[in-house]
């Protein structure tokens, strides 16, 4: 297919496309998770991994090939090269991830499933509903280097018919979908039948009514050349109708902008456009606005700032790699505040953990509330929590097999 | 914490010498579950799973000790293959939760707080000089 010079499209015409961002490494078992449970009409990973293949892994070498992305069946660290790790496989080929400011992988992919569900699928993390994707290469001999020229190439996807009558509107109504089904509050003008009309573009320019509120942000490593909010300010107008109008607290969807460059193609970067399906502004917590991922979300909603822990999709995937059978007893004994415990549930595992911060002074009033919250909100089981010294675990000798499996 | 879970937890310092089980339940809350949506299938099938491994004397003053004064005093190959008992059983197990409460060691009468459904079983650095590796 012959592609315009400037840009490439790489969404189809399926109405519902979504696109989430998968940690590297992860990115096999993550297809392989959703596949369980939903059917997927189309997998995209957009700009995928480096892989490099290395004769021999004992010696230092740069002759590097650069080979497709396979599974990796273990990884070790080089000393020589200690800013990268090396994955390999059976052939004990290298297969390995460029490492970068952003240890995520683009994952778009397309599904049938009603809107309303694929949020919930807890692997997923921070899962939007794409508008688009583009590739933008208008230069042959090298990347946009100057916040105009990304600016321009930006433009040239977002002024087409494509964007407006199509792209844009479907996104919206799978977001509107999701909203009104799965969020907990949304505002009127999200019911409001007359904002959500086929042609957005035409229907802003005929009426003096108010639109939706939105936010933009965007997700884009570190350029000391522009801002994220220079970009934002170049593009704003064209991405929503004009009736819209911008509110960075209150505001009914947020809008991400997606930019990396291209690890495969020294001339092009990665542009992508989608709607978070998140209520990040109601639960008090971080968006993308921050300009990274934001907190995993799925049920129940996390929002302890300043603790940091393992994204629950994150456990959902690691657990998938474990390959349990259901009603395996699962035990972690460095729970913390009890996320991969907890995720066990899901996959019809018994959860156990322990961890020395989960004494009444440090985390365990907060584990108490997660646990609460779980059994609360989702009716699911808990796990059991202990406050422990991982070195010194208080479990009799009979039961020291019961938590493998 | 479950009494599952109370099946499996003992006193490991140095002082109980490896015999600090099974502690004693001193109950001030309790909370149990009506409703786990679990199927029967899946509970018994568990169940088979962890019975080798359950003490059941320990259980049943356990059990005792948190208002459930029905436990058979032992468990039988009848009541192991019981669909009924299995399922009742896997009930005990799981969905009685000390809430607040006390588990107290039989040999050295160390005392271990459980509270908000997390028993502390930390141990201070001079009770465990003799066990650290």
């Amino acid at each position: 297919m012959d592609l315009p010079s400037s840009t490439a499209d790489s969404t189809t015409e399926c109405a519902c496309q979504y696109m989430t961002l998968v940690p590297r490494g992860l990115h096999f078992a993550i297809t392989e998770w959703v596949q369980q449970r939903i059917p997927l009409h189309q997998s995209i990973w957009v700009s995928e991994s480096e892989a490099y293949s290395h004769d021999d892994l004992t010696q230092e070498s740069t002759s590097w090939r650069k080979h497709s992305v396979a599974v990796p069946i273990g990884t070790v660290h080089s000393q020589t090269k200690s800013d990268i790790s090396i994955g390999y496989n059976s052939h004990r080929a290298v297969i390995w991830t460029k490492p970068g400011q952003h240890s995520y992988m683009w994952w778009q992919f397309a599904t049938a499933e009603p809107a309303s569900d694929v949020p919930n699928l807890r692997a997923l993390g921070p899962v939007t509903a794409l508008v688009g994707s583009w590739k933008l290469s208008p230069f042959p001999q090298r990347r946009i280097a100057t916040l105009s020229e990304m600016a321009e190439a930006i433009h040239f996807c977002l002024r087409s018919d494509s964007y407006r009558k199509q792209q844009f509107p479907s996104a919206l109504r799978i977001w509107r979908q999701v909203a009104l089904s799965n969020w907990k509050s949304v505002s009127e003008r999200v019911r409001d039948d007359s904002l959500f009309v086929d042609d957005l573009w035409l229907a802003s320019t005929n009426t003096d009514n108010p639109g939706l509120k939105f936010r933009i942000s965007c997700v884009r490593p570190d350029d000391p050349n522009y801002t994220r909010r220079d970009l934002i300010m170049a593009v704003a107008n064209d991405l929503v109708p004009s009736s819209w109008t911008v509110d960075l607290k209150h505001y009914d969807v947020e809008i991400v902008l997606f930019l990396k460059e291209d690890d495969t193609d020294p001339c092009s970067h990665h542009f992508a456009v989608a709607l978070a399906l998140h209520p990040y502004q109601y639960l008090g917590c971080h968006s993308f606005s921050s300009g990274i991922v934001p907190p995993d979300v799925a049920p129940p909603y996390m929002t302890l700032t300043g603790i940091v822990r393992l994204r629950p999709s994150t456990a959902q995937l690691l657990l998938h790699l474990v390959g349990l059978k259901s009603g395996a007893v699962v035990l972690d004994p460095c729970v913390g505040i009890g996320t991969i415990a907890h995720e066990c549930a899901y996959l019809k595992y018994v959860g156990l953990g322990g961890d020395i911060v989960l004494t009444p002074s440090l985390l365990g009033p907060q584990a108490t509330t997660y646990s609460a919250s779980i059994q609360n909100e989702q009716q699911r089981i808990a796990a059991t929590l202990i406050a422990w010294d991982a070195a010194n675990l208080p479990i009799r000798t009979a039961v020291a097999t019961f938590g493998a499996e | 914490m479950r009494l599952l879970t109370h099946n499996s937890l003992k006193n490991n310092s140095a002082a109980a010498k490896g015999k600090g089980f099974p502690l004693k339940v001193t109950v001030a809350q309790i909370r149990v579950d009506e409703q786990d949506g679990i199927d029967d299938d899946t509970k018994i099938s568990f169940i088979q799973g962890i019975l080798p491994n359950l003490d059941w004397p320990a259980l049943v003053a356990a059990s005792q000790a948190m208002g459930i004064p029905t436990l058979p005093p032992a468990l039988t190959e009848d009541l192991a293959e019981n669909r009924v008992f299995l399922v009742a059983l896997y009930h005990v197990l799981m969905n009685v939760h000390l809430v607040q409460g006390m588990l107290t060691c039989p040999v050295t009468g160390r005392e271990f707080v459980v509270q908000n459904e997390i028993p502390n079983m930390v141990l201070e650095e001079e009770e465990c000089e003799a066990v650290r590796f």
